[in-house]
C-alpha cells in the first residue's frame, strides 16, 4: 500500500483525541506512568506526523511548487442548501504554509509542556484526568489549526474553548476556581456568537465554507453590501470581519473581552503556558491571518483590529506593572503581547503578527513554566507573591538563566527572538500610511502607543525577574504546609527544567527566521515570509529603510530603558521609588491594581443589568405566573378533581352503574338511524344527469326518498339504498347557477348562485386577455375600451350579458359589443378566455327508518350540469328529449 | 334447512340461556362454574350449527377443559366462602345496572330479530388452491390461520407467556406484610460508615 | 322457518345481557369472572354467525380464536388475582377491593 502523507493530518487530529479517551476512561485504573506514557505518546506521535507532514510540505515547495498544500478529506460531514445550492460541509483537513508553521509550534510547544506537567502534576491525585483534558486541548487545537473550512474549524474553537474551561476550574474544589473557569467559558460564548454570525453571513454570500474559496472570493465580498442594505455602508467583508474579530477578542483575550485570561491563572501552570500563553489565545490571530484576504479588503475592519490590538497591548502593560502575582503579571503581560499581534494583523502586517505568535509561544511558555518552577520550589499553590520571593537565581540556576532569557527575549533586547518579531510589528505600523485612508496618521500614533507599551512590558517583566531571582529569599509564601515550611527552594526536577532548556533556546534562537533589520544594509534575510507568501494577503505597503530604522532605535530604546529603569528600583538595595511613587499617586495605584475596574464596570453594567433583568423575571414568575396563571389553573385542577373524587366511592356497583350509563349513551346512538346523503359529482363539482344519490347503510334501514325537496315523498318505504333520477326542468330550485371558470393556472371553478336581477360580478384578473384588441372598436367606441361586461339573472334561471368591452363569444361567434344576449340554463359562453355556464341546482331529501320505526331525514345539494344547446326550457333536462 | 337442525339451534340456544342464568344467579359457585360448562357445551353446538367445527371443538378443550376446571381448582382452593353475599336491599346503583342492561339489550335483540339477509351458499376453493378443506374445518381454518394471521398467532403465544408468568407472580405472592430481615443489611452500613 | 342470522344475533345480545348484569350486580368475584367469560363467549358466538353469513374468508372464526386464547390468559391472570386477593382479605368479595381507594 502506498503511503499517503495526507493521511497523516488524519492522525495528527487522530492521536491526541485517542489518548483523551484511553485516559479519560482508562486512566484512574491505570498507573501514573502508564497515564503519562499514553498522553505524552500520543502528543509526540502527532508532534513526529506534524514534522512528517511539514517535511513533505517543504520538498514540495522546494520542488517549485507555489502553492503547494497537503488535503485529506475524510467524508462529507453534512450539507445544507443556501441560495438554492448545496453547500456540502466535508471532514477536511489541509496544512498549507501557515498552517504547516502553526501545527509545528502547537505541537512541539504541546509536547514540551506535556512533558513539563509530568513532573509538576506528579502529586495531583487527578493525574489520568489532567492529562485527558491536555490531550483533547492537543486534538481540538490541531482540529482548529487544520480544519479546512469554517465549520470544522469551530469545533476545534469551541473544543478549546472547553478544555479551556475545564482545565482552568480543573481544581474546582476551590469556587472561586470554578468561577474563573465559568467566566472564561461565558466570556467566549460573546465572542463564538460573533464567529458563528461570521460564518453565516460568509456562507452567504459566497456559498461555501471552505477557507480558500473565501479567501478567493474575498474581493467580491468588498463589492457587496452587507446584509443588502447599502445604507449601513458597510460591506459583506467589513461586517463579516468585524463578527469574527468579535470571536478573536473572546478567544485571545483583547478589549472588550479580556477580563477572563487573568482569572484563567487559576488553572495549573501547564495549562496557563500551553492553554493561555502559548496556542489556543493565538487562535484568534490565527484566525485573521487565514482569513486575511477578507481581512485585507476591510479597511474599517483593519483599523478596528489594530485600534483594539493597540489599545490592549497598553492598558494591559499597565495593569502588569502593579501586580504582585507571577502569574497574574504574565497573565496581563500574555494580553499585552496579544495585542501586540493584533495591532500588527490590523495593520496588515500579518506575518509579523503571526511570527510574534511563534516567538511569543516559546518565550511566554517558558516564562510560564519558569514561574511554574519557582512555584514547585518553594511550595507556593496556584500561585505565588513575588514580594514573598527574591535571590531564588542561587537556589535554581537553570530556571534563573531560561528565565532571564525569556525576559530578555519579550523585553525585546536585540539578538533575542522577541525582538525580531516586536521590530516587525513596529515596521508594520509605521509603514501602513494611506492603507488606512480615513486616517493616514493613524499609523504613527499606533506606532507610538506600541512603543510605550514596550518600554512598559521590559519594566514590569525585569521587576518580576528582579523581584523574583534577585536579592535576597524572602521567606516564600506564608502557608503552614510543613513539607516547604523550613526548607530553602530547590531547582525542580529534570522532567520540568529540560522542558524550560529547550524553551529558552527557542527564546533566544527563534528569531532568526525573519530578520527584518538586515534591510538598513539593503539585505534580506526573511524565510519566515517567504514561506508564509502564499497564505497570507498583502495589503502592499512598502517598507522604507526610514521605517526600519525608526523602529529599530525605538525598540531597542524602549527595551533599554524599561530595563534600566526596573534595574534603577528593584534590583539594586533599599531603593524607595516605588513606595514613593506609589504614596504619591494613591488613586492611579489603586486604578492600576484594580485592573482599571474593568470587571467592576461590567458587573455594574452588563451583569448588573442582565441581574436586573432575572430579579425582574424572576418577581414576574412569582407574581403573574405562579401567582395568577399557574395557581388558577392549578385550583380548578383540584376542584374539578373534588368532585370526580366524590364519585369514586370505591363501592363497585356504583362504577358499574355509571359504565351502564355510558352503555346506554353509546346504544342509543346505536339504535338512533342516521341519514347521511351522498351524491356522484363529477371534477367539476356538478352533478351530471340522471343524478346518483346514495343514503348511508345501516343494519335494517328502510328509505324514502323526496327528490325535490318538496316535502311529499316520492317513493315508498324501500331497502335500496341508492337511486337514480333524472330531474326535470320543474324539479329545479328557482334562480340561476353561474358556474365561472377563470382563465390561469391553479384557478379554481367558482360557483355562485344568483337570484333573479342580482348581477354577477367578474375578476377582471380571471378573465386572461378579454378586451377588444382591434384599433376599429377603440376608435369606435372609445367610452367602451377597459370596461367589464355585465352579468344580471333573469327569470327564468338563466342570465343576461352585455358585453361591453369585452371579447364574448357564444358556440364560437362573437357578440356584437352593444347587443344584449341572454344566455339560458345550460348554455355557456366565453369571456376573454374564461368560461361561464349556467346551470341549476336541486335538493333532494331522504328518510330513513330502522328497525324500531325510528326515523331521520337528511338532505343534499347539488348543482347539476344542464344540457347545453336547447333552447325549449322543457328540453333542457330528461324527459321530453 | 331440515326441522332437526332448527330444532338443534333452539335447544342449544334454550340451553345456553338458561345455564347463563343458573350461572349469574347461583350463590354456590361450584353450581355456576358446572352451569358454566353446561353454557359454553351448549355454545360448542351452536358453533357447529355455524360451520365453526374447529371452533368447536377449540371451545370445548379451552373453556370447558381448561377454564372451567382452573375455575373449579380456585373455588376449592379458596374453599367455602365465609360470608354469604347480603340479602338486604338491593342498592339503587344494582337497580340502575339491571335496568339499563335490560333495555339495551331488549332494543339490540328487537333490532337483531328483524335482520334477516340471504344466506349464501359457503364458499368453493379458489382456482389457484389445489385443497382447502371445507368452511370452518382444522385444513381450512389453519391455512386462513397461517396465510392471514401468523403474526397475531405468535403475537398471542407471546401473551399466554406473559400471562402464565404473571399469575405465577401474583399468586405466589411478594409478602408485603412481613418484616423483611434487616440485620445484615445493618451491619453492613456500619462497615461503610467506619 | 329457517334459522336467520338475525335469530343468532339475538341470542348473543340476550348471553351478553345476561353476563354483563352478572357482572355489575355480583359481589363474588369468582362469579363476577364467569359473567366475563359470558360475555366473551356471546361476542364469539356474534363473530361465528357473522362469518357464517359473510363466508367469503374464515376472518369471523380467526378473531374468536384469537378471544378464546386471550379470555384463556385473562382467566388464568383472573384467578391468580382471586387467590392474591383472597390471601390478603380472606373473601372472594369485591366490596373488600377498596385498598387503592385509602
Amino acid at each position: 500500500m502506498e503511503f499517503a502523507v495526507e493521511r497523516t493530518l488524519l492522525w495528527i487530529v487522530l492521536l491526541p483525541l485517542a489518548g483523551a479517551i484511553i485516559n479519560g476512561l482508562a486512566g484512574r485504573y491505570a498507573s501514573r506512568t502508564t497515564v503519562h506514557t499514553v498522553a505524552v505518546g500520543s502528543v509526540a506521535m502527532a508532534f513526529g506526523l506534524a514534522l512528517l507532514a511539514f517535511v513533505r510540505l517543504y520538498l514540495l515547495r522546494a520542488a517549485g511548487e507555489q502553492d503547494a498544500k497537503l488535503i485529506y478529506t475524510l467524508y462529507e460531514w453534512f450539507a445544507i442548501t443556501v441560495n438554492n445550492s448545496q453547500v456540502s460541509i466535508p471532514v477536511r483537513f489541509i496544512m498549507d504554509a501557515l498552517g504547516g508553521a502553526m501545527t509545528l509550534v502547537v505541537s512541539g510547544v504541546g509536547l514540551l509542556i506535556h512533558i513539563y506537567a509530568c513532573g509538576y502534576m506528579k502529586d495531583d491525585p487527578s493525574y489520568a484526568r489532567f492529562f485527558s483534558y491536555m490531550n483533547l486541548f492537543m486534538a481540538s487545537m490541531l482540529l482548529l489549526v487544520l480544519a479546512s473550512n469554517v465549520p470544522l474549524m469551530f469545533v476545534g474553537w469551541e473544543g478549546v474553548g472547553l478544555c479551556s474551561y475545564l482545565l482552568i476550574g480543573f481544581w474546582f474544589e476551590n469556587k472561586s476556581y470554578a468561577e474563573a473557569g465559568r467566566k472564561a467559558f461565558i466570556t467566549n460564548r460573546i465572542g463564538d456568537f460573533g464567529v458563528l454570525i461570521a460564518m453565516f453571513l460568509l456562507v452567504q454570500a459566497v456559498g461555501s465554507f471552505e477557507f480558500e474559496t473565501i479567501n478567493r472570493h474575498a474581493v467580491e465580498l468588498a463589492g457587496r453590501w452587507a446584509f443588502g442594505l447599502p445604507a449601513l455602508r458597510m460591506t459583506v467583508a467589513t461586517v463579516a470581519t468585524l463578527f469574527l474579530f468579535l470571536g478573536c477578542t473572546g478567544k485571545s483575550a483583547q478589549i472588550p473581552l479580556f477580563v477572563w485570561l487573568p482569572d484563567a491563572m487559576a488553572g495549573p501552570t501547564p495549562v496557563s503556558a500551553l492553554i493561555h500563553a502559548a496556542t489556543m489565545v493565538t487562535s484568534g490571530v490565527y484566525l485573521i491571518c487565514r482569513l486575511s484576504p477578507v481581512f485585507a479588503v476591510a479597511p474599517t475592519s483593519m483599523a478596528v483590529v489594530a485600534i483594539i490590538g493597540t489599545a490592549t497591548a497598553f492598558l494591559a502593560a499597565t495593569i502588569a506593572l502593579v501586580q504582585n502575582n507571577m502569574k497574574r503579571i504574565l497573565a496581563y503581560s500574555t494580553v499585552s503581547q496579544l495585542g501586540f499581534m493584533f495591532a500588527a494583523a490590523g495593520c496588515g502586517a500579518f506575518a509579523a503578527g503571526f511570527f510574534h505568535v511563534y516567538t511569543h509561544a516559546f518565550f511566554k511558555a517558558c516564562l510560564f513554566l519558569g514561574a511554574g518552577s519557582v512555584m514547585h520550589a518553594v511550595g507556593a499553590h496556584g500561585d505565588a507573591d513575588i514580594r514573598q520571593l527574591g535571590g531564588l537565581r542561587r537556589f535554581q540556576p537553570r530556571t534563573n538563566w531560561t528565565f532571564l532569557a525569556s525576559c530578555l527575549a519579550i523585553a525585546g533586547v536585540p539578538l533575542f527572538s522577541g525582538f525580531f518579531s516586536k521590530d516587525e510589528i513596529l515596521v508594520g505600523a509605521l509603514s501602513v500610511g494611506d492603507f488606512f485612508f480615513f486616517a493616514p496618521w493613524l499609523g504613527r500614533v499606533l506606532f507610538a502607543v506600541l512603543v510605550i507599551a514596550a518600554i512598559l512590558t521590559a519594566f514590569y517583566m525585569f521587576r518580576l525577574y528582579f523581584m523574583t531571582f534577585w536579592g535576597d529569599y524572602r521567606g516564600g509564601p506564608s502557608h503552614d504546609n510543613a513539607e516547604h515550611g523550613g526548607h530553602d527552594p530547590h531547582e525542580s526536577p529534570g522532567s520540568m527544567t529540560w522542558p524550560l532548556v529547550l524553551l529558552g533556546v527557542g527564546a533566544i534562537v527563534g528569531g532568526y527566521l525573519w530578520v527584518g533589520a538586515l534591510g538598513l544594509l539593503h539585505l534580506h534575510w526573511e524565510p519566515w515570509v517567504v514561506w508564509l507568501e502564499p497564505s497570507l494577503a498583502s495589503i502592499g505597503t512598502e517598507h522604507h529603510t526610514s521605517h526600519i530604522a525608526w523602529a529599530l532605535g525605538l525598540g531597542t530604546t524602549a527595551a533599554v530603558v524599561g530595563i534600566g529603569i526596573a534595574w534603577s528600583w528593584y534590583a539594586r538595595k533599599d531603593v524607595e521609588t516605588p513606595k514613593r511613587l506609589k504614596e504619591q499617586f494613591p488613586e492611579v495605584h489603586q486604578f492600576l491594581m484594580d485592573k482599571w475596574r474593568v470587571d467592576e464596570l461590567y458587573d455594574a453594567t452588563i451583569l448588573g443589568g442582565s441581574r436586573r433583568l432575572g430579579i425582574a423575571s424572576a418577581n414576574f414568575d412569582n407574581a403573574a405566573i405562579d401567582g395568577l396563571l399557574a395557581s388558577a389553573s392549578s385550583k380548578a385542577v383540584k376542584g374539578l378533581s373534588y368532585l370526580f373524587t366524590r364519585i369514586q366511592t370505591g363501592v363497585v356497583h356504583a362504577y358499574g352503574a355509571i359504565m351502564v350509563a355510558g352503555i346506554v349513551a353509546v346504544a342509543w346512538w346505536f339504535i338512533f338511524p342516521h341519514a347521511r346523503i351522498d351524491v356522484q359529482l363529477d371534477e367539476n363539482g356538478l352533478a351530471r344527469n340522471p343524478v346518483h344519490l346514495a343514503a348511508g347503510e345501516g343494519l335494517g334501514y328502510e328509505y324514502q326518498w323526496d327528490i325535490d325537496s318538496d316535502g311529499t315523498f316520492e317513493t315508498d318505504w324501500q331497502s335500496g339504498s341508492k337511486l337514480e333520477h333524472r330531474y326535470s326542468i320543474d324539479e329545479l330550485k328557482p334562480g340561476s347557477v353561474v358556474i365561472f371558470a377563470g382563465s390561469g393556472y391553479g384557478v379554481h371553478t367558482k360557483q355562485s348562485k344568483l337570484m333573479p336581477g342580482e348581477p354577477f360580478h367578474l375578476d377582471e384578473n380571471l378573465l386572461g386577455s378579454w378586451q377588444h384588441p382591434d384599433e376599429y372598436f377603440k376608435k369606435t367606441y372609445p367610452k367602451l375600451v377597459g370596461v367589464l361586461p355585465k352579468i344580471e339573472a333573469d327569470e327564468d334561471g338563466g342570465v343576461i350579458i352585455r358585453p361591453n368591452g369585452a371579447v364574448v363569444a357564444r358556440t364560437g361567434k362573437r357578440i356584437e359589443r352593444e347587443e344584449t344576449i341572454r344566455v339560458r340554463p345550460g348554455e355557456s359562453v366565453s369571456i376573454g378566455e374564461a368560461k361561464l355556464t349556467i346551470a341549476g341546482y336541486a335538493q333532494a331529501t331522504v328518510a330513513v327508518k330502522n328497525a324500531f320505526g325510528l326515523i331521520s331525514r337528511d338532505s343534499i345539494t347539488f348543482t347539476i350540469a344542464r344540457d347545453s344547446g336547447s333552447n325549449a326550457p322543457q328540453a333542457y333536462l330528461g324527459g321530453t328529449r | 334447512m331440515s326441522i332437526a337442525a332448527i330444532s338443534f339451534f333452539f335447544v342449544c340456544g334454550a340451553v345456553a340461556i338458561a345455564s347463563a342464568l343458573i350461572t349469574v344467579t347461583q350463590n354456590n359457585p361450584i353450581r355456576a362454574a358446572f352451569s358454566l360448562l353446561a353454557h359454553i357445551i351448549a355454545l360448542a353446538g351452536l358453533f357447529i350449527g355455524l360451520q365453526g367445527h374447529f371452533l368447536a371443538v377449540i371451545q370445548l378443550i379451552i373453556y370447558a377443559g381448561v377454564v372451567v376446571v382452573l375455575f373449579i381448582f380456585t373455588i376449592m382452593y379458596i374453599g367455602p366462602v365465609p360470608k354469604p353475599e347480603s340479602a338486604g336491599r338491593p342498592s339503587f346503583a344494582k337497580l340502575f345496572s339491571i335496568a339499563g342492561m335490560v333495555v339495551v339489550t331488549g332494543a339490540v335483540t328487537y333490532a337483531a330479530l328483524g335482520y334477516s339477509p340471504a344466506l349464501k351458499g359457503l364458499n368453493t376453493c379458489p382456482e389457484a388452491v389445489a385443497e382447502c378443506g371445507q368452511f370452518g374445518g382444522v385444513e381450512a381454518f389453519s391455512a386462513a390461520l397461517f396465510r392471514g394471521g401468523v403474526v397475531p398467532f405468535e403475537l398471542i403465544s407471546i401473551l399466554l407467556t406473559v400471562a402464565v408468568v404473571g399469575a405465577i407472580m401474583v399468586a405466589r405472592g411478594r409478602l408485603i406484610y412481613r418484616e423483611k430481615p434487616r440485620r445484615k443489611k445493618q451491619e453492613l452500613s456500619i462497615e461503610n460508615n467506619r | 322457518m329457517e334459522v336467520q342470522l338475525g335469530h343468532y344475533l339475538a341470542l348473543a345480545s340476550i348471553i351478553f345481557g345476561i353476563g354483563a348484569i352478572g357482572f355489575l350486580t355480583r359481589r363474588n368475584v369468582l362469579i363476577q369472572l364467569m359473567s366475563i367469560e359470558l360475555m366473551l363467549n356471546s361476542v364469539n358466538l356474534t363473530l361465528l354467525a357473522f362469518n357464517r353469513w359473510a363466508s367469503s374468508d374464515h376472518a369471523g372464526q380467526m378473531f374468536a380464536f384469537f378471544v378464546i386464547a386471550v379470555a384463556a390468559a385473562e382467566a388464568a391472570v383472573g384467578l391468580a388475582i382471586v387467590v392474591g386477593f383472597f390471601r390478603l382479605h380472606h373473601t372472594v368479595h369485591t366490596d373488600q377491593a377498596n385498598t387503592l381507594k385509602h
